[in-house]
C-alpha cells in the first residue's frame, strides 16, 4: 500500500488507498464472520480471556435480567458499562459454542465491534497526521529537511498527510492486523477497550482535555491497564506531540549556529521560517504549553476532568447494577479478579504457569512482585522518553500486554497500531525480520502446541508455556529494540543538527 | 585507518556465511542420508510401563471356548439368514446372548456419515456424524450399533476398555465377520463370568454399513459429547424395526436405545478375522496409525506384541511395502551397510552393529510403509476414531495360515487368538494410569523396532537449517549490493545519515556484519523498498493459495446445485459430454485456481533488479515455518515434504543469471561451474514444480486410462484429504503450492 509515492494523484491516491483499506477490513470481517468464524474463534484462548469474553457477557446479561447481579457465580468479570451497552444485542446469544449459525443478534454485536474498529482506526488516522506535521515542524526548526530532496516545509504542511502518510499507514495497519481482526469478530470485548485508549490518546493530541480526561476514564475503567497511560496522556498535553528532547534547543551551540544562520540565509528557508529561527524556538516551546505554570495547570485541568469522568462512571455504574449489586462487588469483580489472578486457565500470558505451581502462602507475595514488574517500568521509561509521549503510550502498552494478568491478541493489535504512529523514527529498527517471522511462528505455533497438549495429548503443558515464553521474548526483543533505536535516532538528530548548524555558519 | 577490532562472534557468523553453501549441501546431504539410514538407528521395543505385567497370569480362553464361539457364529449366521433384515438378527442375536449374561446391553442408533465437502468445517469439528437436515429428519438409513457391558466385579466402574467388531451384513455376513462376532461372544462370556476384572468391559458391534470408522467414531462421540439434537424416532419406519426397537422396555421405563456409560475409557481394541493371504504361519496384523499420523502409545503394541510372538507362537505384521524389498538399489545399500557394521565391529567391539542387508531392507520398506501411512493423515482403520478422544487402540487383524478349512483348524486358530487378546486385556486390566511411559511420537522399522522422535528429528533439523542459512546469507547479499551499488554515486554521504541510524537490515547476522559500514538514506530506502515489494509479492501468493485451499466445498457445492438445476429439467447439460461430475468440479477448481493466481500476478509491482533476493529470503522464512509447524502436527509430511522443499527453495534464482550477462556481479564469479550449479539448481526446481508434481502423481494415483478418469481421481482424494482433516491437504496447498509459486517467480524474475 506503501508503494505509491509521488505522483500528480498524490492526495487522490492517498484516499483511495485509504477509504479501500477501510472497506477491504470491512469485507473481510463480514465474510469472516458469515462464514461462522466466530464459533471457532470463540474458544480460543489466544483471543478471548476471561475479562473480555463475550460468551461471558451474555451470561452475565442473562443473570442480570434475571434479577440477579450480574456478577454472582463469578463469570462476568467485566463493567456493568459494557453490559448495559452490549447485553441488548447480546442477549439473545445463548452458547457460542453450540449454536453455530449466526443469528441476527450476533450480526448487531458484530456491527458494534466493527464499528469500534472503524473509529479507533480512524482517531489513529489523525493522530498520525499530527504526529507527523509536528515532526516536519521540529525538523524545519532544527534546519533539517527530510530527504535530499528540497521540499518547502510549506507545501509539506499544505498537504496535510505528508509523505509518508503515517496516519494512513497506521490506520490501514490497524485494521488490517489480523490480531485485530481476531479479536473483532472472535467474540470479545478488547476492540472497545482498545478503541477507548486510542480515543483517550487521541483526545491528549488533539489538545481536548476533556475528551482525554474521559478517554482515560473509560479506557481504566474497562480495562484497568490503561491507567498508567495517565503520564504520556499528561506529558502529550503539557509538552504536546512527539518531538526531539527540548534540551537539544537549549543547547547553546545550536542556539548559537541558528541565531548566525538567521542572519546569513533566512531565505533559504520556506516560507513557514521567515520569521527569526530564535523566535521559532520561543515559539515552539510557548505555543503549546508557555510556561511550567501552564503545564500544571493544564495537567491539573486533566485531573479534574478525569475525576469528573469517574464520577460520572460510577454513577452509571451504581445505576446500571440497580440494587442487584453494589460498587463493592464490581471492585473485587473486575479490578480485584484481575490483581489477584484467581482464573488459572492457560492464556498468552506468563501468570497462569506459574501460579498454578506457587504454595499459597507465596501468593501475595509473587503477585506483588509480577505486578511491580509494571509499575517499576513506568518511571524510568517515563524519565527518559518523556519527550515522545505517544511512543511512551506504546512501550507502556507493550509492556502492561506483556506482563497483564489475562492478556490476548487484542493487547498486541493495540500496541502495534501505537507502533505504527512512530513508523518513521522506527525505520532503523534492528532486527526487523527476525520479529516478523517470530510473532508469524508463534501466531501459528502456539495453537498447534495447545492441540497437542490438550486435544492430542501427546505434549503437555510446558509446550504451550514454552511458546508463550518465546511470545514474551519477542515482546521484550520489541520494545527493546524499538527504545534503542528511539534512542539512537535522537541522539542522531542532535548530532545531525549540530552538524548542519555548523556548515550553514 | 586501522583495522577494527575482531570480535568472534560476528566472525563466526561471516565465516558460516561464506560458505553456507558448502555447509547447506552438506547438511542436506547429511539429512537425506539418515532418512535411509533409519532402519540402522532403530531400537529394539520394550515395555516401560511396568504395572503392564505381560504374560503373568494364565490365560483361561481354551479349546472349549473356541468351540463356543464357533458355535455362536454358525448361530448367528443362520439366524440372519432367515431374517427379512440382517442387522436386526444380529441385534436380537446379541441381545439375547448379553441379557443371558445379564449384563448391560444396549443399541444405538447413528446417523449416517455428511457427504463429503458439504460444510467449511475443517479441523473444526468430527467430521464422521451426519447433522441433521432443517426439518430434523436424518437423510439416509441409520446404522445401529450394538453395545454390551461388563460391569468389573471388583470396581468402582470408572474405568473401561473397548474391544470392537465390525461387521457387515450382505445378505449373509462373511466367514471373517461371522468368526469374529463369534469370538467376540466367546470372549464377552469369558468375561461376564471373571472376577479379575478391574475395568469394566465394553464391547461395540460396530455396524460398520458405512464404515467401521463411522460406526465407532459415532458411538465413541455420543460416549464422550452427547448430542441433544438427535432425531426422536430416527426415522426407522418400518414398523417391525420400531416394535423391536422398544420391545425391550422394562418397568422402570428403560429402553433398549438408553445410552450407558462405563467411566473413561482406557484402551481399544479392534478386532478382525481374516481369511490370510495364503503366508505360512498364522499372523496378527496391528495397525496404528490414527489420523494425521498419531500413534497409540508404544506401549499398546509391545503388549500385543510381545505376548504374540513370545507366548502365542504368532507371526506378528504390520504394514509395508512388499515390492521394495525386491529392489536391486536397495539390496546394494543394506549389503554396504553390512559391510559397513562389519568394519566398525573390527576397529571397536562397541562400534559395531549387526544388520543384514535383507533386515535392513524390510525396516526400510517397513518404515516407509509407516512414513506413509502417517503422512497421508488418514486412520488405518476404525481405531483412528479413538485416538481423537486421547485413547489409545490398535486394530488386530487376525489372518488364518490357511483357509478356514475344517472346524478343527478354526478351533485352533482362535483358541491362539482368544488367549492373546485375554493376555491384552488382563495386562491393559493392570494399567494404575493412563498410558503414558512410553513413546506416542514414533515410526515402526519392524514390529518390534521403533525410531523415536529424538533420532527422526534429527535428519529433518539437518534439512531445515540449511534454509534460515540461506535467508541470512540473502539478507546480507541484499544490504551488501544496495551498499555497493549507492557507494559509488554517494560522495558525501555522511552527511545524510540522519533517518538511518542503522539501516534496515533485516537480519541478525547482518547486522553485526554491517554496523561500521556507512550508510546512508538512500541504500535504505533501496533496500526496503524491494523488501516491501518482496512482502507484498509473497503475501500475496500466500493469500491466493489459502483461498485456493479453501475452495473446493464452494465448488461443491456449486456444481451439485447446478445439476440439481438441471436434473429437474431432466436435461443433460451440455458439458457433461466431457466430464464427469468429480472432474467437472475440478477442472472448475483447477481453472479458478489459475485464473485467480494470473490476475493477482499481473497486479503485482513491478519488480526491480535484484528484487529476487528479498523475495528469496522471505521465501526461506516462510518455508522454514511452514515445514517446522508441520513437523508439529504431523511429522511424516514435514519430512517428505522437507525432502523436496528445501532443495527447490535453495536452488532458486533467475534464469537470467544462468545464460545471461554478468552485469551486477562485478566479481567476476560467472564460471562454468558457478553456471553449471545454476543449471542443476533450476533442474531440481522444474522437477519440483506443481505441474511436474501433478503429472507424476496422476502417474502414480491417476488413471491412465483417460484425463477425465485422472480429474476424477484428484477430486477423490481432495475429498478424502478434506473430510479426513489431513494435514497433507493444507502442507499441499498453504506450504508447498505457494513456495513453488515463489520459486517460478524468482526463476523468471
Amino acid at each position: 500500500m506503501q508503494s505509491v509515492k509521488t505522483g500528480a494523484g498524490f492526495m487522490s491516491t492517498k484516499m483511495v488507498t485509504l477509504w479501500g483499506g477501510l472497506l477491504l477490513s470491512v469485507a473481510i470481517r463480514f465474510l469472516l464472520s458469515a462464514m461462522g468464524s466466530a464459533s471457532l474463534l470463540g474458544r480460543r484462548l489466544e483471543v478471548v480471556s476471561p475479562v473480555t469474553s463475550l460468551t461471558r457477557l451474555a451470561e452475565g446479561q442473562w443473570l442480570k435480567q434475571l434479577g440477579l447481579s450480574p456478577y454472582a457465580g463469578s463469570v462476568y468479570h467485566g463493567s456493568p458499562l459494557l453490559l448495559s451497552l452490549l447485553g441488548p444485542f447480546i442477549g439473545n446469544r445463548r452458547d457460542i459454542l453450540l449454536i453455530i449459525e449466526s443469528e441476527r443478534s450476533d450480526l448487531c454485536s458484530f456491527w458494534v465491534f466493527v464499528a469500534a474498529d472503524l473509529i479507533g482506526a480512524l482517531l489513529l488516522r489523525s493522530m498520525g497526521e499530527s504526529l507527523e506535521s509536528a515532526h516536519i515542524h521540529h525538523l524545519s526548526l532544527l534546519g533539517l529537511t527530510l530527504e535530499q530532496i528540497p521540499t518547502s516545509d510549506g507545501k509539506a504542511k499544505s498537504q496535510g498527510s505528508g509523505r509518508w502518510g503515517t496516519g494512513n499507514t497506521a490506520a490501514l495497519f490497524y485494521l488490517l492486523n489480523p490480531f485485530t481482526i481476531a479479536v473483532c469478530i472472535g467474540g470479545s470485548t478488547s476492540p472497545i477497550e482498545n478503541m477507548l485508549t486510542i480515543l483517550a490518546l487521541y483526545g491528549a493530541i488533539a489538545g481536548i482535555v476533556p475528551l482525554a480526561g474521559f478517554g482515560w476514564a473509560m479506557a481504566t475503567h474497562v480495562g484497568m491497564y490503561p491507567a498508567i497511560l495517565f503520564i504520556p496522556i499528561a506529558c502529550l498535553l503539557a509538552n504536546g506531540p512527539d518531538g526531539p528532547p527540548s534540551k537539544l534547543y537549549k543547547s547553546p551551540e545550536l542556539v548559537q549556529a541558528v541565531h548566525d544562520r538567521d542572519g546569513k540565509c533566512s531565505s533559504e528557508i520556506g516560507n513557514f521560517q521567515q520569521q527569526p529561527a530564535m523566535h521559532v524556538i520561543k515559539s515552539s516551546n510557548t505555543n503549546v504549553t508557555l510556561s511550567s505554570g501552564a503545564k500544571w495547570l493544564v495537567v491539573l485541568k486533566l485531573i479534574m476532568w478525569s475525576a469528573i469522568s469517574w464520577l460520572c462512571i460510577l454513577g452509571l455504574c451504581n445505576f446500571s447494577l440497580h440494587e442487584h449489586a453494589s460498587l463493592h462487588d464490581m471492585w473485587s469483580e473486575t479490578y480485584r479478579f484481575i490483581l489477584t489472578v484467581e482464573d488459572l486457565s492457560p492464556n498468552l500470558g506468563v501468570f497462569w504457569y506459574f501460579f498454578t505451581e506457587v504454595f499459597n502462602f507465596f501468593r501475595p507475595f509473587f503477585i506483588m512482585v509480577f505486578h511491580s514488574n509494571i509499575v517499576f517500568m513506568v518511571m524510568p521509561l517515563t524519565i527518559r522518553l518523556h519527550h515522545r509521549p505517544v511512543f511512551l503510550a506504546f512501550t507502556l502498552t507493550a509492556i502492561s500486554s506483556m506482563l497483564k494478568s489475562y492478556p490476548s491478541v487484542g493487547d498486541a493489535a493495540l500496541y502495534l497500531g501505537l507502533m505504527c504512529l512512530c513508523i518513521h523514527q522506527l525505520s532503523g529498527l534492528q532486527y526487523f525480520y527476525l520479529l516478523l517471522n517470530g510473532y508469524f511462528f508463534t501466531a501459528i505455533i502456539g495453537p498447534v502446541m495447545y492441540n497437542l497438549w490438550i486435544w492430542r495429548g501427546t505434549g503437555n503443558a510446558n509446550f504451550y508455556f514454552a511458546m508463550n515464553l518465546v511470545y514474551a521474548t519477542l515482546q521484550t526483543v520489541l520494545i527493546v529494540e524499538s527504545s534503542s533505536t528511539i534512542i539512537r535516532y535522537d541522539r542522531n538528530l542532535k548530532k545531525q543538527s549540530v552538524k548542519r548548524s555548523r556548515t550553514s555558519t | 585507518m586501522a583495522e577494527p577490532r575482531r570480535r568472534l562472534l560476528p566472525h563466526l557468523a561471516s565465516l558460516l556465511l561464506k560458505y553456507s553453501y558448502i555447509i547447506s549441501m552438506v547438511c542436506y546431504a547429511a539429512g537425506f542420508v539418515t532418512v535411509l539410514l533409519l532402519p540402522a538407528l532403530a531400537k529394539s521395543t520394550y515395555i516401560s510401563e511396568n504395572a503392564l505385567m505381560p504374560g503373568s497370569a494364565n490365560p483361561v480362553f481354551g479349546a472349549r471356548e473356541a468351540a463356543d464361539a464357533i458355535r455362536m457364529a454358525d448361530e448367528v449366521q443362520s439366524l440372519v439368514l432367515k431374517h427379512a433384515d440382517g442387522y436386526i438378527a444380529v441385534q436380537e442375536w446379541a441381545v439375547k446372548h448379553m441379557s443371558a449374561l445379564s449384563a448391560d446391553c444396549y443399541l444405538q442408533p447413528f446417523s449416517p456419515p455428511e457427504k463429503p465437502l458439504s460444510s467449511m468445517r475443517f479441523y473444526s469439528s468430527p467430521q464422521h456424524t451426519g447433522r441433521l437436515s432443517q426439518n430434523g429428519t436424518m437423510e439416509g438409513i441409520p446404522g445401529v450399533n450394538i453395545v454390551g457391558i461388563v460391569r468389573a466385579p471388583q470396581a468402582e466402574g470408572n474405568e473401561a476398555v473397548v474391544l470392537v467388531t465390525p461387521f457387515r451384513v450382505e445378505g449373509m455376513l462373511s466367514t471373517g465377520d461371522r468368526l469374529a462376532l463369534g469370538f467376540g461372544m466367546a470372549l464377552f462370556e469369558l468375561w461376564g463370568n471373571s472376577n479379575w476384572l478391574a475395568k469394566d468391559v465394553i464391547w461395540v458391534l460396530a455396524d460398520s454399513r458405512y464404515s467401521a470408522y463411522t460406526a465407532v467414531a459415532a458411538w465413541l462421540q455420543e460416549y464422550h459429547e452427547p448430542r441433544f439434537d438427535l432425531p426422536k424416532d430416527w426415522g426407522f419406519s418400518d414398523p417391525s424395526t420400531q416394535a423391536w426397537l422398544y420391545a425391550g422396555k422394562k418397568l422402570d421405563g428403560e429402553t433398549l436405545l438408553d445410552f450407558k456409560r462405563a467411566g473413561t475409557i482406557a484402551a481399544g481394541l479392534v478386532l478382525y478375522v481374516t481369511s490370510g493371504d495364503g503366508g505360512v504361519a498364522d499372523c496378527i496384523k496391528v495397525s496404528a496409525e490414527g489420523p494425521n499420523g498419531q500413534m497409540p502409545n508404544l506401549d499398546l503394541i509391545n503388549v500385543v506384541n510381545s505376548l504374540a510372538v513370545w507366548r502365542q507362537g504368532l507371526h506378528m505384521r504390520v504394514d509395508t511395502f512388499a515390492d521394495m524389498q525386491e529392489s536391486a538399489s536397495l539390496n546394494y545399500l543394506g549389503q554396504f551397510l553390512e559391510k559397513i557394521g562389519q568394519l566398525a565391529g573390527k576397529v571397536r567391539a562397541d562400534w559395531g552393529f549387526v544388520l543384514t542387508a535383507s533386515m535392513y531392507v524390510e525396516g526400510l520398506a517397513t518404515l516407509f510403509a509407516s512414513v506413509k501411512n502417517q503422512a497421508l493423515g488418514l486412520p488405518t482403520g476404525a481405531h483412528g476414531a479413538f485416538r481423537n478422544y486421547q485413547i489409545d487402540a490398535v486394530s488386530l487383524e487376525m489372518m488364518a495360515g490357511g483357509d478356514f478349512g475344517t472346524v478343527n483348524e478354526q478351533i485352533d486358530l482362535l483358541t491362539k487368538f482368544g488367549r492373546l487378546i485375554e493376555g491384552v486385556m488382563r495386562s491393559v486390566n493392570n494399567l494404575l494410569e493412563k498410558f503414558h511411559q512410553s513413546f506416542f511420537l514414533y515410526l515402526l522399522s519392524a514390529p518390534n523396532k521403533f525410531i523415536s522422535v529424538g533420532v527422526y528429528m534429527i535428519p529433518l533439523g539437518l534439512l531445515l537449517l540449511t534454509l534460515p542459512l540461506g535467508a541470512a546469507v540473502l539478507c546480507s547479499q541484499s544490504v551488501k549490493t544496495a551498499v555497493a551499488s549507492d557507494s559509488l554515486n554517494q560522495t558525501e554521504s555522511d552527511s545524510t545519515d540522519l533517518f538511518s541510524a542503522t539501516p534496515g537490515k533485516p537480519s541478525t547476522e547482518v547486522v553485526k556484519a554491517g554496523e561500521r559500514e556507512p550508510d546512508n538514506l538512500v541504500t535504505a530506502k533501496t533496500s526496503v523498498g524491494s523488501w516491501q515489494r518482496a512482502v507484498v509479492v509473497v503475501s500475496v501468493v500466500q493469500l491466493w493459495a489459502s483461498l485456493t485451499a479453501i475452495f473446493p466445498p464452494f465448488v461443491s457445492q456449486l456444481v451439485d446445485s447446478i445439476m440439481m438445476n438441471f436434473s429437474a429439467s431432466s436435461k443433460a447439460p451440455p458439458v457433461m459430454k466431457f466430464f464427469t461430475i468429480p472432474s467437472l468440479k475440478m477442472f472448475m477448481w483447477a481453472t479458478m485456481a489459475i485464473v485467480s493466481l494470473l490476475t493477482m500476478v499481473s497486479f503485482l509491482p513491478t519488480p526491480g533488479k535484484g528484487d529476487w533476493i528479498a523475495v528469496k529470503a522471505l521465501l526461506l522464512g516462510v518455508a522454514t515455518i511452514g515445514l517446522g509447524v508441520m513437523s508439529q502436527i504431523d511429522f511424516a509430511v514435514s519430512l517428505v515434504g522437507a525432502l523436496v522443499l528445501v532443495p527447490m527453495s535453495l536452488c532458486a534464482c533467475p534464469l537470467t543469471n544462468i545464460w545471461g550477462k554478468s552485469a551486477d556481479e562485478h566479481k567476476g564469479s560467472k564460471s562454468i561451474q558457478f553456471r553449471l550449479f545454476l543449471l542443476l539448481g533450476t533442474m531440481v526446481n522444474i522437477i519440483g514444480s506443481p505441474p511436474v508434481l501433478l503429472a507424476s502423481a496422476m502417474y502414480f494415483i491417476g488413471d491412465s486410462s483417460s484425463w477425465q478418469a485422472s480429474l476424477s481421481k484428484f477430486w477423490e482424494w481432495t475429498e478424502l484429504l478434506w473430510c479426513w482433516g489431513s494435514a497433507l491437504y493444507p502442507y499441499i496447498l498453504v506450504v508447498h503450492l505457494p513456495c513453488s509459486i515463489l520459486c517460478i517467480y524468482i526463476l523468471l524474475s
